[in-house]
């Protein structure tokens, strides 16, 4: 497994869209490169995060299952994982 | 500068969009607001009553439409008392929201063209705005008595008991870019209380590829464990309300509302999750169900439904797992077929693209049915099958562009609400209008057009037939009367009912008038049924107090002349004290039928298909035709009028050996039709009648068929009168005095048909 990327210090709907494109292109090269079955992001920068960047992930982690693939978030922060508790997307974060 | 200019051409072309969007709520608001008086204090109601107005408001803001913004403003104000259970919805109340609500049709009508108001208009806005403030105000201090006892009393009831809330909250894919986060709303009810269990449903998330990150997609389920009321519940999902679907079920609910639960959840859930999710089960249940219907089937045993395994080890209701499966049933139906989304399943299309393709189809169909003649004469097998295959689809392209045009007639209905409101408040009298069959289709022009006929009908019935609330109290009648209003689908026709329960047509009268008015020849009586239908004759009218409603003589025959112009026709009925009863018959469609194509010697005709019952031979039983060509034959033991059209049309040319019968029902009566050739289906575009045949009893059409030859189109409705003329005994000579509808001369009085029985 090649080093992770790292998930953005802002995940909120103000990125929302910035962010997408760049994870859009890491897919896009991921896709050419590897074929490993988890990929794995590093979450331990996120500072803020809201629903909409919650929502952001369980997309990217829809998008990632249609290939066969898992998403798995490395040492999430506090922030991430409170959200995601509070959303009912613990899965998200959860110990793999 | 160039923004403001985007700005601008961008406001010019959504504006259109706009008004036809805020007609549609105002048009709702109305409807909401009858529907209140019928249900008052309808949380729904109320909800979406304040919905609309607030939405009007807002997309009216984005316009800057200033003065539909400022005077909505004040009827928002009054609606969210009215919602907080501070002000009470009363009649006048209603009426003065009805009254603003015209205002404000007025006001966005007036968008399109701005122009400067004159000061009465801003005057009598103020005015209303002056009542509207007068109304919160007023009742204001009433009202606070009321909340504050509706407060104590809520807090009685849950104090110091905390109860378990079943939530449900699909937010609108608006909610991030209104500012709005999800996770705020959540975290704030945490605040409430305690969330045991919360599930996030991410199955409406569409894949990063396809994601607009501004959208919200997200819905949860989850159960609140709270001393809270409903309201302070609800107040936390106060600026999500307006596109938030928000359930919320109460403590100690029933199956029966976890199962109204299940129907409203969105799809793509398992079984499980669906019970999880309203709460009528907890994740751990689930868990142990899973584990023993895994255990039962690795032991080898026939593995349960996890349905009948969470009734038996949770108790569950058979009604709400049953509630659960139908749910998940309609998801897999529904995705037997195309995507089919809870948006986009209209589109809008303008009318004049769709008149242009039905235009077009009529020339397709008469195309195809001249290629189709062609074909047949070159008699090359291939060719004709290729255009019978084209026929086919002609055919099919045919049902699929019509069933584009029908509409359901209920928006027509509910129009008449705030008529027979009005009116009735106007005219002193307590009605309630009653609705049936709303849902029934009709051709889109068929419904414009009748509209006008049927409005002048239901306030006919307001005027003449309803009595005021003592009149009915001292005929024995409950105050209120009852109007209604049916539609249904009867062979190929659509049947409009305008039944009233009121004082019903003095036949004396109406008779005492037709004598006055020279419609009838002073001392004739003709018979019962024949003295209503005198009330649609030109230049009738009884109502002995001109009121602006009706009464103003212009009103029964233009109603038949409208009805019949759609090729449909009226009867009415009538009982002394028990009211009356108005049937319109109305076509389905004006452009195109499916006929029955006959020949009668060179001419051709084409009857409806949908009326046709059956064909018999003709055999030398029949009876010889009096001089109108009626004639009767037997049929399965009774006796079937017949019509010879040789004879009645006066068709000059011999009759074949062999002739064969239509048999054609129309309503509740059947007759037949003596033809020489059949000659099959036949898709048939309807022209007018020429000029020379408008005067030509039981005709209403003409086509022109593949070869060019033209047919005409029978209306099954006055040929069956034709028909039956003979056998219904003396016809009084009713219509021929004014000459509106041509008998053949020799029609009217032949008494008894010589041949009957």
């Amino acid at each position: 497994m090649n080093s992770p990327h790292c998930l953005p210090s802002e995940l909120t709907i103000y990125t929302a869209c910035e962010t997408r494109l760049t994870w859009l292109s890491w897919l896009a090269e991921a896709a050419d490169t590897s074929r490993a079955e988890v990929f794995a992001f590093d979450a331990a920068g996120v500072q803020e995060v809201d629903a909409a960047g919650v929502q952001l992930l369980l997309s990217l982690q829809r998008t990632l299952a249609a290939r066969q693939q898992t998403l798995s978030l490395v040492r999430p922060s506090p922030a991430l994982a409170a959200a995601c508790q509070a959303l009912g997307a613990q899965a998200l974060v959860a110990e793999s | 500068m160039k923004t403001s200019e985007q700005d601008y051409s961008f406001i010019e072309e959504a504006l259109p969009a706009f008004i036809s969007e805020a007609q549609e709520q105002i048009e709702s608001l109305e409807q909401l607001l009858l529907q209140l008086e019928d249900s008052p204090g309808d949380r729904e109601l109320l909800d979406a009553l304040f919905r609309c107005a607030h939405t009007v408001k807002g997309s009216a803001g984005i316009f800057g439409l200033d003065r539909v913004v400022a005077f909505t403003h004040h009827v928002e104000t009054l609606l969210d008392e009215v919602r907080e259970g501070r002000v009470l919805l009363t009649p006048e109340l209603s009426t003065l929201l009805l009254q603003c609500n015209d205002e404000i049709r007025a006001l966005i009508s007036c968008a399109q063209a701005p122009q400067s108001e004159s000061d009465a208009a801003v005057g009598a806005r103020q005015a209303l705005v002056e009542r509207l403030q007068a109304a919160s105000g007023s009742q204001a201090g009433a009202g606070a008595a009321t909340a504050a006892v509706a407060a104590s009393t809520a807090v009685a009831g849950s104090a110091g008991s905390e109860r378990r809330w079943f939530i449900s909250a699909r937010f609108g894919t608006e909610t991030f870019r209104n500012g709005m986060d999800p996770l705020s709303i959540l975290n704030y009810l945490r605040g409430l209380g305690k969330v045991p269990s919360l599930v996030c449903d991410s199955g409406a998330v569409p894949a990063l590829e396809d994601l607009d990150p501004e959208s919200c997609h997200l819905e949860f389920e989850f159960s609140l464990d709270t001393e809270a009321a409903r309201s302070e519940i609800e107040a936390a999902f106060s600026f999500v309300r307006d596109d938030c679907l928000l359930h919320l079920v109460e403590p100690g609910a029933t199956p029966q509302d976890f199962a109204a639960l299940i129907a409203a959840m969105p799809d793509n859930a398992r079984l499980g999750d669906i019970l999880v999710a309203v709460g009528a089960i907890t994740r751990v249940q689930l868990q142990q169900g899973l584990t023993s219907q895994a255990a039962a089937s690795c032991e080898g045993g026939r593995s349960l439904p996890l349905g009948e395994i969470l009734q038996a080890t949770t108790g569950l209701s058979p009604q709400v797992v049953n509630a659960a499966l139908d749910k998940q049933q309609k998801q897999r139906d529904a995705k037997g077929g195309p995507v089919a989304t809870d948006d986009n399943r209209y589109i809008r299309v303008h009318a004049d693209r769709l008149d242009q393709v039905i235009n077009l189809l009529g020339e397709l169909v008469m195309a195809s049915a001249g290629a189709a003649v062609l074909a047949r004469q070159t008699r090359q097998r291939n060719l004709m099958e290729a255009n019978q295959q084209i026929g086919t689809l002609v055919e099919e392209i045919r049902n699929g562009t019509l069933q584009l045009r029908m509409v359901p007639i209920g928006e027509t209905f509910s129009r008449f609400r705030r008529v027979v409101r009005d009116t009735a408040a106007e005219l002193g009298k307590d009605v309630q209008l009653q609705i049936v069959g709303g849902e029934t289709e009709l051709d889109k022009s068929v419904v414009e057009r009748i509209a006008d006929p049927l409005m002048h009908l239901v306030r006919n019935a307001l005027d003449h037939g309803l009595e005021t609330p003592e009149q009915r109290l001292a005929a024995g009648k409950p105050a209120q009367g009852t109007l209604t209003i049916s539609a249904c689908h009867e062979s190929g026709s659509i049947l409009i009912g305008i039944h009233d329960d009121g004082r019903g047509i003095d036949r004396q009268r109406v008779l005492a008038r037709a004598w006055e008015r020279g419609l009838v020849e002073q001392g004739v009586v003709p018979a019962d049924a024949d003295i209503l239908k005198l009330i649609f004759e030109p230049g009738f009218s009884t109502a002995e107090k001109v009121t602006n409603l009706s009464g103003r003589g212009v009103g029964m025959d233009v109603v038949r002349r409208n009805i019949e112009a759609l090729r449909g026709t009226v009867t009415i009925d009538s009982e002394a004290s028990q009211g009356s009863h108005i049937e319109i018959r109305l076509p389905l469609t004006l452009a195109i039928i499916d006929g029955f194509l006959v020949g009668v010697g060179a001419s051709k005709f084409i009857f409806p298909l949908e009326s046709v019952v059956e064909v018999i031979e003709a055999r030398s039983a029949i009876s010889t035709p009096d001089a109108c060509g009626r004639s009767v034959v037997e049929l399965r033991g009774r006796v079937l009028p017949v019509l010879n059209l040789r004879t009645l049309y006066g068709l000059e040319t011999t009759e074949p050996e062999r002739t064969s019968v239509v048999v054609i029902k129309t309503g509740s009566h059947s007759y037949g039709v003596m033809v020489d050739a059949l000659l099959g289906q036949h898709q048939t575009v309807i022209k007018p009648l020429g000029r020379m045949f408008q005067s030509l009893r039981g005709m209403s059409g003409s086509s022109i068929l593949g070869s060019g030859e033209v047919a005409l189109i029978f209306d099954v409705n006055s040929l069956g009168e034709l028909a039956a003329a003979g056998s219904a005994g003396s016809t009084p000579r009713v219509t021929a005095a004014r000459g509106a509808a041509p008998q053949p001369p020799s029609v009217a009085r032949t008494g008894v048909s010589p041949l009957l029985p």
